[in-house]
């Protein structure tokens, strides 16, 4: 979660990695790789593609050196690093040779949730479908991550109020789309 | 489904997580470089010191905007201080002291007439002020 003592301790590894230590590198993957992963999912809704950013975003870190000392929210840092990335990455793939290679891929087929009861769960493969991705990118890093409207807007460079009005619009497609689907149960 | 539910669903809901061998490709493929930080770097970054850089300019702009203080207490010699020095410069040259030590001399003179001149001035500033205090 941003903010507090985590904070601080992200940037005392920070500090260590940009003097080359790998242990400090180590800890930083344990501490944000799942967080990181799940806003690729997001992005992309390809396994292997959310992988692949994940991997991108790491390397990146790891040799980006002394700026990493001027870094005061690491979180929100990775984050706009991995959103940069895709960006950065889907400009690459409208040359359409990458285009080809996806085809096949698989998808993301999740579905179930922590609750006990099997009416509550919530198939995220569907959910990923139905929203665009900048809503899509709204939701899970407001609703799944914590962060603020305020905070998404700078990770992916909108306002703060273009990052709520993306989550209220995700959030009421999603409601129409679940809508509909219990209304033909 | 109202809104409450479904943000709690979405919550709840099980996300998948990245792959086991991922960290260790990771690890592996990163590059970590064994870079030393110096301590320019460190300054640098450092948001102390941009604070303390910032302050410093704010600081500095404040002290030339405000009005000099020798301005605002500029001594101005007396005409008879004026007079004295002159004869004090021309007395000093008729006995045969160089024509820079005269000029020294007379204008340590304009000086001393001017700081007791201000010293009267402030004493006779406290006095009204006594005066005025007292009669209130």
């Amino acid at each position: 979660m941003p903010g507090g003592p985590d904070t601080r301790r992200d940037r005392e590894l920070l500090g260590d990695l940009a003097s080359g230590s790998a242990e400090a590198f180590a800890e930083l993957y344990d501490r944000h790789a799942v967080s990181l992963y799940r806003h690729a999912v997001a992005l992309t809704r390809h396994v292997a593609d959310a992988e692949d950013l994940v991997h991108a975003v790491f390397v990146k870190l790891a040799t980006t050196g002394a700026a990493l000392l001027g870094v005061r929210a690491p979180a929100n840092y990775l984050h706009r690093m991995l959103h940069t990335t895709w960006i950065d990455g889907g400009r690459r793939k409208t040359t359409g040779e990458q285009m080809v290679a996806r085809a096949g891929r698989e998808t993301v087929a999740w579905s179930g949730a922590t609750g006990d009861a099997l009416g509550d769960a919530i198939d995220i493969a569907r959910v990923l479908e139905v929203i665009p991705v900048a809503e899509r990118e709204a939701i899970v890093l407001h609703l799944t991550e914590g962060f603020s409207f305020r905070e998404i807007g700078q990770m992916t460079g909108v306002s703060l109020f273009t990052a709520a009005g993306r989550y209220r619009q995700g959030i009421g497609r999603l409601r129409k789309s679940f809508g509909a689907s219990t209304d033909k149960k | 489904m109202t809104r409450a539910d479904l943000e709690r669903r979405l919550r709840d809901a099980r996300w998948p997580e990245p792959a086991a061998d991922l960290r260790a490709r990771v690890l592996a493929a990163a590059p970590v470089l064994n870079q030393r930080v110096t301590w320019s770097d460190r300054v640098w970054f450092s948001r102390r010191w941009r604070v303390a850089a910032a302050a410093a300019a704010a600081g500095a702009i404040a002290m030339f905007s405000l009005p000099d203080a020798a301005d605002a207490i500029r001594l101005v010699p007396t005409p008879q201080a004026l007079a004295e020095a002159q004869v004090i410069d021309e007395a000093g040259r008729d006995i045969g002291l160089p024509a820079t030590v005269a000029q020294a001399l007379a204008h340590r003179t304009l000086r001393i007439d001017a700081r007791a001149s201000l010293a009267d001035r402030t004493r006779l500033t406290l006095e009204a002020l006594v005066v005025e205090g007292e009669t209130k």
